[in-house]
């Protein structure tokens, strides 16, 4: 998978198994494979290293960032990281998230998310079972599950569609580029 | 004017001490004897003869037992020290008559040129002196020059002053208790830049109350508002039992840390403010929730350890495994009402279980005090989501969700 635009925020959602952590694992280990260092805000606490390792991606270089279900602890934490700077991929993973915690969420935070990455080599990720982010992100893609795939009585994967809601076609010197 | 203190039996860092109370510019010449300035000391202590009686006092009182000399050369001073008893006053323009009386094989010179020089029948420094000076330096050389000097006392040197050693550390006592954080810190602040001034840290002990803390920087520091926030964060962590009365700051000196920049290479988090961020996050967040996780070599699942996070990681590329889905956990699992029918799980928490794959059994830590052992299963539920659930000890759990 080929890398989401820096400087912005890009938003990544589906249902319940639909492909988006595996989609999220795969931009990680891009992100390792280019040398960057990544960083994971963990809402849930349900980030695995071990699928993660499998997909690509270097633990060595990755932030992993335990918010522990509070999802105060978990802004405050993607806004120190995309403050400091230097990390290529910051992952602000709020999956599984109750609805009712999720509309409690300032538009302002994302505001002041897209601000804290314009102009920086950072490209900031929201994930989601839902559309949170709204105009503040410069991509939406859904993940659309097409299938599991079985073979006999073995889970071998998810067979998955990325479906793009919002892609602002880049200027020609930004890199704007999805597979699916 | 300068003065040697010759005692052999007598510790060094006694020695130095004494001739540092009297004067900054302290040599250390050998072992059992120091030579240092008392220019100065007469208007403080008198003539000569005053300074020379304070010395051996304060040197008697401190257990030294040797000689004393006196002279406007240091070398003079080093070799009546040395072999005469007592206290020797040497006046300024006598020292070639003063020290006249000493054999020759005192000075430090080669075994070859005493040798030469006993052979011609000068046996003392004053025959030495008496000698002319420029066929002997002809016929001796650089060596021969010195010990002519020498034996005139006329070798005029600087004194090789003693550098103490470099301390970083800083102590205040506090005039009243403290105990809230921002005044304490204002004092800390205040050693942290009286001690810093441009160099570069990479340990800091804290002591208030003489009971000590230390942090460590993975990179060395040069702001002191780094190292600042870093005992900030550490005192709202672990504060301290008492009211502060004293407050002590010790920094371990480091190199510099330098850095040659690529234009093709990518991006990395700048050191400095990685330590302070990383610093907040753990303030937030609490220890065990910032950093890398490391995988365990064993069948566990879920098993890892958080390490440091460090900008300083080398990249260590990993082969993607072909596979097809990602795994989301649920920390901690989740017991779940799981109805079973004819040894296969038919629903999880009331939801209809469509496919179930499984079941999986696995064991391990069976050597240990904390042994595991699991059935699990791969079920899809009407919910449309694929979850694992496990068996253990007679229970279910839902462990996490594919994805």
């Amino acid at each position: 998978m080929e890398a989401l635009p820096t400087g912005a925020i890009s938003e990544i959602f589906g249902c319940v198994s639909s492909g988006k952590t595996l989609v999220l694992q795969e931009l990680l280990a891009s992100a390792s494979a280019r040398g960057e260092f990544c960083a994971v805000v963990d809402s849930r606490d349900a980030f695995d290293p071990l699928s993660a390792s499998r997909a690509g991606v270097d633990l060595r270089r990755l932030l992993w960032v335990r918010a522990g279900h509070r999802m105060d602890h978990a802004f405050k934490a993607a806004d120190m990281i995309l403050h400091a700077g230097g990390f290529g991929v910051v992952v602000l993973d709020l999956c599984d998230v109750p609805l009712r915690d999720l509309n409690r969420i300032p538009l302002s935070y994302w505001y002041r998310f897209r601000l804290a990455v314009e102009n920086t080599p950072t490209s900031l990720i929201v994930a989601g079972d839902r559309t949170l982010v709204k105009s503040c992100a410069r991509v939406q893609i859904e993940v659309k599950r097409e299938r599991l795939l079985w073979r006999g009585p073995v889970f071998e994967g998810i067979d998955f569609k990325i479906v793009p809601r919002k892609a602002r076609i880049a200027m020609a010197n930004q890199d704007l580029r999805m597979a699916g | 004017m300068f003065a040697c203190v010759y005692a052999p039996s007598c510790e060094q860092a006694t020695l130095l001490a004494l001739a540092s109370s009297f004067s900054p510019l302290v040599e250390d010449t050998a072992p059992g004897m120091v030579i240092f300035s008392i220019v100065g000391l007469g208007r403080l202590i008198g003539t000569p003869q005053e300074i020379a009686a304070t010395v051996a006092r304060r040197g008697a009182e401190a257990g030294i037992h040797g000689n004393l000399s006196i002279s406007a050369d240091p070398d003079t001073a080093m070799l009546a020290g040395r072999h005469f008893r007592g206290i020797t006053l040497i006046p300024p323009g006598h020292e070639a008559e003063r020290l006249g009386t000493l054999p020759v094989h005192v000075l430090p010179a080669e075994p070859e040129l005493i040798e030469t020089l006993d052979r011609w029948g000068i046996r003392t420094l004053a025959e030495l002196a008496a000698l002319p000076e420029l066929g002997f330096i002809a016929r001796f050389g650089d060596a021969g020059e010195r010990i002519l000097r020498l034996a005139r006392g006329e070798t005029h040197r600087s004194l090789r002053v003693m550098t103490p050693p470099e301390s970083y550390q800083r102590r205040i006592e506090l005039e009243h208790p403290q105990r809230l954080l921002e005044p304490l810190l204002f004092v800390i602040s205040s050693l942290l830049n009286e001690l810093m001034q441009g160099l570069s840290f990479n340990r800091v002990t804290l002591k208030l109350n003489d009971v000590p803390r230390t942090l460590e920087f993975p990179v060395p520091v040069r702001d002191a508002k780094v190292i600042l926030k870093q005992l900030q964060f550490d005192l709202e962590a672990h504060p301290p039992q008492s009211a502060i009365l004293s407050v002590e700051v010790q920094l371990n000196p480091t190199e510099a840390r330098t850095l040659q920049h690529g234009l093709f290479i990518p991006q990395a988090p700048a050191p400095e403010k990685l330590q302070l961020t990383l610093a907040r996050l753990t303030a937030l967040l609490g220890e065990g929730n910032v950093g890398s996780p490391e995988l365990l070599d064993t069948h566990r699942p879920d098993a890892f350890v958080m390490r440091a996070f460090s900008s300083d990681a080398s990249a260590s590329p990993t082969q993607p495994a072909a596979i097809r889905f990602a795994f989301r956990y649920y920390r901690p699992p989740i017991a779940a009402q799981v109805r079973v029918k004819a040894e296969r799980p038919v629903s999880v928490n009331a939801q209809q279980i469509l496919t179930a794959a499984g079941p999986w059994r696995a064991s391990g830590d069976w050597w240990t005090t904390a042994p595991w052992d699991r059935e699990e299963w791969d079920v899809e539920l009407s919910n449309g989501g694929l979850y694992r659930v496990y068996h253990t000890a007679q229970r279910w759990f839902l462990e996490g969700m594919y994805d």
